[in-house]
């Protein structure tokens, strides 16, 4: 009965989560995003900003995934409107400050969220300096290249992953026990088999970031390069001086000697 | 980015010839899947079930969804009958996206437009007689994270125990696959 009680529970407290967040008007993020950005609400947009850097290091995953939403929606404003391009130059530097996450789950949106955000430095020059964006994208591409694994053997994985064996405990008069692949493990009554299943679904998520990491690092290390490439030729055109820094921008980017030379062009 | 299915042209210029090529960008249309490796073994009474893994495409196969994600969304069972009706029905809910907290379970589909499933459901109590449940997946689809959630046809997956005494049997199917214990 209490695996019953705890599914029910679980069931009845998601609605009720959902039921509150209607009522207070509480949004998930990204939808709260859109609605401020179409409201042209700086000032929801800040508090939203504050509420996405709470979100870290804990929840780096989400953290990323929303502060690419949030960056779009600031680039958008930010033309006319000079308190969300400060808001941008804020939430850029602190995107483009944080440190590689030593959760693999959460280095996708790492770099998805790094590119995009470098990707917004390049298209409105005048919100940082050009050399110091510059060496942030070297730095990135240098990331992205460290965190190649050669000849990657993708992870098997699996859309539902199926719970433990059950049950570890004797069975009470009358009791039956389902348990399909998929489940919540907050139905599962058994302390043991409930971790257990936790851990296979920690690791089968674990194994979908990885692959979708190894997958995508290529694509986005080529394409970053090709604008990286054209980022610095504009830059060393402008400012002739700065070509002085080439060696370090190539060593950041873990560049090739080909490549560095190309920069130079 | 526009997901819905539009039509195309890609222009080249190449020394003041001018070439013209156009494509239609199709959406996933239904999907199809084949059994991979052998079924689960068998359980050990007081507990039936039966499980496979799966390797499902996605078509039409001749266009590429190779930036596609899938989900199956949670919901409850349907048909519960017999031996099944001795647990609540909340205890037999689809809740994939619970399983992994605040996140969710988007399936990046592979560069032949695969991704791979396993099917899976146990009962465990004595007396064991026949019964069984249904559980009608709705599906959705997205290009990478973030983009609009889109429709696809549901999954239906059905989960049956029959006999009784000694001779329980249970079988599991999913996408018109199925899997037998014994």
């Amino acid at each position: 009965m209490k695996k019953h009680r705890t599914a029910l529970s679980a069931g009845v407290a998601l609605v009720l989560v959902f039921f509150a967040m209607a009522t207070r008007g509480e949004l998930p993020i990204g939808e709260r995003i859109k609605e401020a950005r179409n409201a042209g609400s700086v000032t929801n947009l800040t508090a939203i900003y504050d509420e996405i850097e709470s979100l870290w290091p804990e929840n780096s995953k989400i953290y990323f995934q929303n502060q690419n939403q949030l960056g779009e929606a600031l680039e958008i404003l930010s033309p006319t409107n000079s308190a969300a391009r400060q808001l941008l130059e804020r939430q850029s530097a602190s995107v483009l400050g944080k440190p590689l996450a030593t959760n693999n789950l959460a280095a996708d949106s790492y770099f998805s969220a790094k590119e995009a955000t470098l990707r917004r430095l390049v298209r409105i020059p005048k919100l940082t300096p050009a050399l110091r964006t510059a060496q942030e994208i070297a730095t990135t591409i240098g990331e992205a290249q460290a965190a190649v694994i050669s000849n990657y053997v993708p992870v098997q994985v699996t859309m539902n992953v199926a719970p433990p064996v059950l049950p570890t405990a004797p069975l009470k008069s009358n009791q039956y026990i389902v348990t399909m692949s998929g489940m919540s493990p907050d139905a599962i009554e058994d302390p043991v088999a409930r971790e257990a299943y936790k851990k296979a679904i920690a690791d089968n998520e674990l194994g979908k970031a990885q692959n979708n990491l190894q997958r995508n690092l290529p694509d986005m290390i080529n394409d970053m390069k090709t604008s990286f490439r054209q980022y610095c030729h504009a830059l060393f055109w402008q400012d002739p001086g700065a070509k002085n820094e080439i060696d370090e921008l190539a060593k950041l980017a873990h560049l090739t000697e080909k490549e560095k030379n190309d920069l130079a062009k | 980015m526009r997901t819905d299915p539009f039509n195309v042209t890609v222009t080249v210029k190449v020394k003041g010839e001018t070439l013209k090529e156009k494509f239609k960008v199709l959406e996933p249309s239904d999907e199809t899947a084949v059994k991979n490796g052998p079924d689960d073994p068998p359980f050990t009474p007081p507990t039936y079930g039966a499980g496979m893994h799966l390797s499902i495409t996605v078509n039409p196969t001749y266009v590429s969804f190779y930036r596609v994600q899938f989900t199956e969304l949670a919901g409850p069972a349907s048909n519960i009958h017999g031996v099944f009706t001795n647990v609540p029905p909340s205890n037999i809910y689809h809740w994939p996206a619970l399983t992994v907290g605040v996140t969710n379970n988007w399936v990046q589909l592979n560069t032949f437009n695969g991704c791979a499933d396993h099917a899976q459901f146990s009962i465990t109590g004595n007396p064991m007689y026949s019964g069984g449940f249904d559980i009608d997946i709705p599906m959705r689809w997205r290009i990478d994270t973030g983009s609009d959630e889109h429709l696809f046809p549901n999954r239906l997956q059905s989960c049956e125990i029959t006999g009784s005494g000694s001779a329980i049997s249970a079988a599991i199917s999913k996408l018109m696959k199925s899997a037998h214990q014994p």
